[in-house]
């Protein structure tokens, strides 16, 4: 029998056949043991003064051919991009609306929102050197001068705000939306998004892109922790979030997507399904979105605590102490990310590749992969559970880093070690929650 | 930045204990609607028994091979305590019930002689008329289901000796005595080696009932051992189309007929079984 017969329906995140296995409960334990414990190994042993800045900086990797070569690789990853941007959002409006035969889904949820958070933390700003709608941006920039229109320049003090925003829109179609996971819907929310690109590239070129087009700037976030900078320099890992910029909503823009995570790992416990899985349709989505809300407001409030505890020991002004550890949430962004969704990366890619070869679901064939489906035994079970404990605890372990390094900037010595104490509870707080969501699943 | 920060913390610190307070509240006011699925499912069924899924006027016969339920039951059957509760009637004009039990192409057939008892129909109040009412078929102790017709048929047995015994219940769905004897006939029926079904082999069977835009299983979630045979058997009232995801198994559901999808369960994961026109939730799949 044919899976296209059926529209696929599952709860949480809008794609994929399975979730990962819950943690086992040693591994839960000992995780949040490490967490703890490297914390205050950390304390002990790292810097007495502020180092990751001037690391930030990097080295150029040695051979001169290399920043050259990418920038090469970069105009044909500009164009690659750009045709599968196109591909998906004709996908989404025009091919079969069913989840499981169109490429859009699982373009946006996995190989975009999973996928591209993997390599901006591991490979750098990929994104923004392939962007699309910084593509598209710009040739209607181009258009829009050839035609007479003088640009003129995007409000800067709204920082991150508009990308926040636009983050939590996405995040409720992706875990309330009562139809977030068809392509119809998609595809007219991708539509509204590239005319938006569009309108606001003609008045103000392409340059407002990174910092308030959602995923351009979540991605820009992320790969300020990757060990390589831009054109490609070396960088001690994470060091790199010491001279990240923190705009205004920034720090809003990272919770919504802490949020956003943890609520889709609650929201697939049996705890979660009782508590959101009752309703269905627009009823069922508000629920969720309230669950989100409020997932938010928690990951948030945790954070918030911190820095009014670490205000008070240092003395400093919660904008100050906001600026400065802001950058730390980043590796626990990304730990949670890959945490939550290294199986459905490595189920949904392989999807991804089949859908390629058909991706309206009319029945093509283009690269004689339509036919395929994901093979579901690839990864052992054990090797994802690993994954998923590492991540959390190598998100921890950078996020105590950067905090640390930013602690001895902006308070001397005595207090220093005082503020830490308050932020190293808080990221034992996410890192348990974290690993929590994960055992629970 | 301005008191942007400030405020911002101020808000996010109030919203901190209302989130946890609903969180909380929504914690407690969530359980009640499960356990009161539960709980109704088992007032229609008998009580003591942990039968799951046989309660139903389908015509699927049938062997439920939790050995732990059947022990229960025949501890039951032993000192005739079915029902919910027990009616007593008078001796004198109580209703009278017969059977002869034949084997059919495909199962047995059971013809029911009834007298002074009228049935009803599936869809009646559950309340206590006298004289009237439908009747539970047990098989080897074990309750298969609510019947509503004088020819019932009832599904191949194994090889093997076994108790066919039918019990008249009033709509409420109490059994109907005489001096405290339930009204019921019983036959013992005979299947010689060789015509017999094959017990099922199964390692695990999942029992699901989906009635009124209820479902109706014992667990949640299902944890199975990876390369273990799953037997999940579901009825519905309803038109549905059942849907293993991750091994994308499906089934067509109609009314009065047991769907069965036996699979064997080789890839690990959490997966979702789930009715994909309502997009209800039947259970989860753990594969470990």
């Amino acid at each position: 029998m044919s899976a296209a017969h059926y529209p696929q329906v599952i709860f949480g995140h809008g794609v994929g056949s399975r979730s990962s296995l819950p943690l086992e409960l040693w591994m839960f334990t000992w995780g949040a043991a490490l967490a703890l414990g490297l914390s205050f190994v950390a304390l002990g042993v790292l810097w007495n003064e502020p180092k990751l800045a001037a690391a930030a900086k990097g080295k150029p990797v040695a051979a001169p051919p290399l920043p050259m070569a990418l920038r090469m690789v970069r105009g044909v990853g500009q164009a690659a991009a750009l045709a599968l941007f196109l591909v998906a959002l004709w996908a989404g409006l025009f091919g079969v609306d069913d989840q499981s035969a169109n490429i859009l889904p699982v373009t946006l949820y996995v190989v975009v929102w999973v996928g591209v958070t993997l390599l901006a933390g591991t490979l750098g700003d990929v994104w923004r050197a392939v962007n699309p709608l910084a593509t598209i941006a710009r040739g209607a920039s181009w258009l829009a001068q050839k035609a007479g229109v003088c640009p003129s320049t995007a409000p800067a003090h709204l920082g991150h705000w508009p990308a926040a925003a636009g983050l939590f829109v996405f995040l409720f179609y992706e875990l309330a939306h009562p139809s977030g996971s068809q392509p119809r819907t998609l595809g007219y929310m991708l539509l509204v998004h590239t005319l938006v690109v569009i309108v606001l590239g003609v008045r103000w070129g392409a340059d407002w892109i990174a910092d308030f087009e959602p995923f351009s700037a979540i991605f820009d976030m992320i790969s300020a922790m990757a060990p390589f900078g831009s054109d490609g320099r070396l960088r001690a890992p994470t060091s790199g979030l010491a001279t990240m910029p923190v705009l205004p909503g920034t720090l809003v823009a990272l919770m919504v997507v802490l949020g956003g995570t943890s609520f889709d790992g609650f929201a697939e416990s049996s705890m979660g399904r009782s508590l959101f899985g009752n309703q269905s349709g627009w009823t069922g989505a508000i629920v969720l979105g309230i669950g989100l809300i409020l997932s938010i407001l928690l990951v948030g409030s945790l954070y918030g605590v911190g820095i009014r505890w670490t205000c008070s020991v240092t003395g400093r002004s919660p904008e100050e102490v906001t600026d400065a550890f802001t950058p730390s949430l980043v590796p626990i962004v990304f730990g949670y990310a890959i945490a939550h969704y290294a199986l459905l990366l490595i189920d949904e890619v392989q999807t991804f590749w089949f859908r390629l070869s058909d991706p309206g679901g009319q029945g093509w064939n283009l690269f004689g992969g339509a036919d395929g489906s994901a093979d579901l035994t690839l990864v052992d079970p054990t090797v994802i559970a690993w994954i998923q404990v590492l991540a959390i605890l190598f998100g921890h372990i950078g996020a105590v880093v950067v905090a640390h390094d930013r602690s001895m900037e902006i308070a001397d010595h005595k207090d220093a070690q005082r503020s830490q104490y308050v932020m190293l509870i808080v990221m034992v707080g996410y890192s348990c929650l974290g690993l929590w969501l994960l055992f629970n699943s | 930045m301005t008191n942007r920060t400030t405020q911002a913390s101020r808000a996010v610190l109030a919203a901190t204990v209302l989130a946890l307070a609903s969180l909380l509240a929504a914690a407690c006011g969530g359980s009640t609607p499960v356990e009161t699925g539960t709980s109704d499912s088992t007032e229609q069924s008998v009580p003591a028994e942990t039968d799951h899924g046989g309660d139903h006027d389908t015509d699927h016969g049938g062997e439920d091979n939790d050995d732990k339920d059947d022990k229960d039951d025949k501890e039951d059957d032993g000192d005739h305590e079915h029902g919910v509760s027990m009616v007593d009637v008078p001796a004198n004009g109580a209703p009278e019930i017969d059977i002869a039990v034949t084997e059919a192409e495909a199962g047995f057939v059971v013809d029911v002689q009834l007298a002074n008892f009228t049935l009803t129909e599936p869809d009646v109040a559950e309340e206590y008329v006298a004289g009237e009412g439908h009747m539970h078929v047990y098989v080897d102790g074990v309750k298969i289901g609510r019947y509503y017709e004088t020819s019932i048929a009832l599904d191949p047995l194994p090889a093997g000796e076994h108790t066919i015994e039918v019990e008249i219940n009033a709509s409420d769905h109490s059994a109907i005595a005489v001096d405290g004897v339930p009204i019921r006939a019983s036959q013992t029926v005979t299947v010689a080696e060789g015509n017999g079904v094959e017990a099922t082999t199964a390692d695990n069977v999942v029992n699901v009932t989906y009635e009124g835009g209820e479902v109706v299983v014992e667990n949640s979630t299902v944890e199975v051992d990876a390369g273990s045979v799953v037997e999940v058997r579901v009825t519905s009232d309803a038109v549905e189309h059942v849907h293993v995801h991750g091994y994308d198994l499906f089934g067509d559901l109609t009314p009065g007929n047991e769907l069965v999808l036996s699979f064997t369960a080789d890839i690990p994961g959490v997966f979702e079984v789930e009715l994909e026109d309502s997009g209800k939730h039947l259970f989860d799949l753990q594969v470990r």
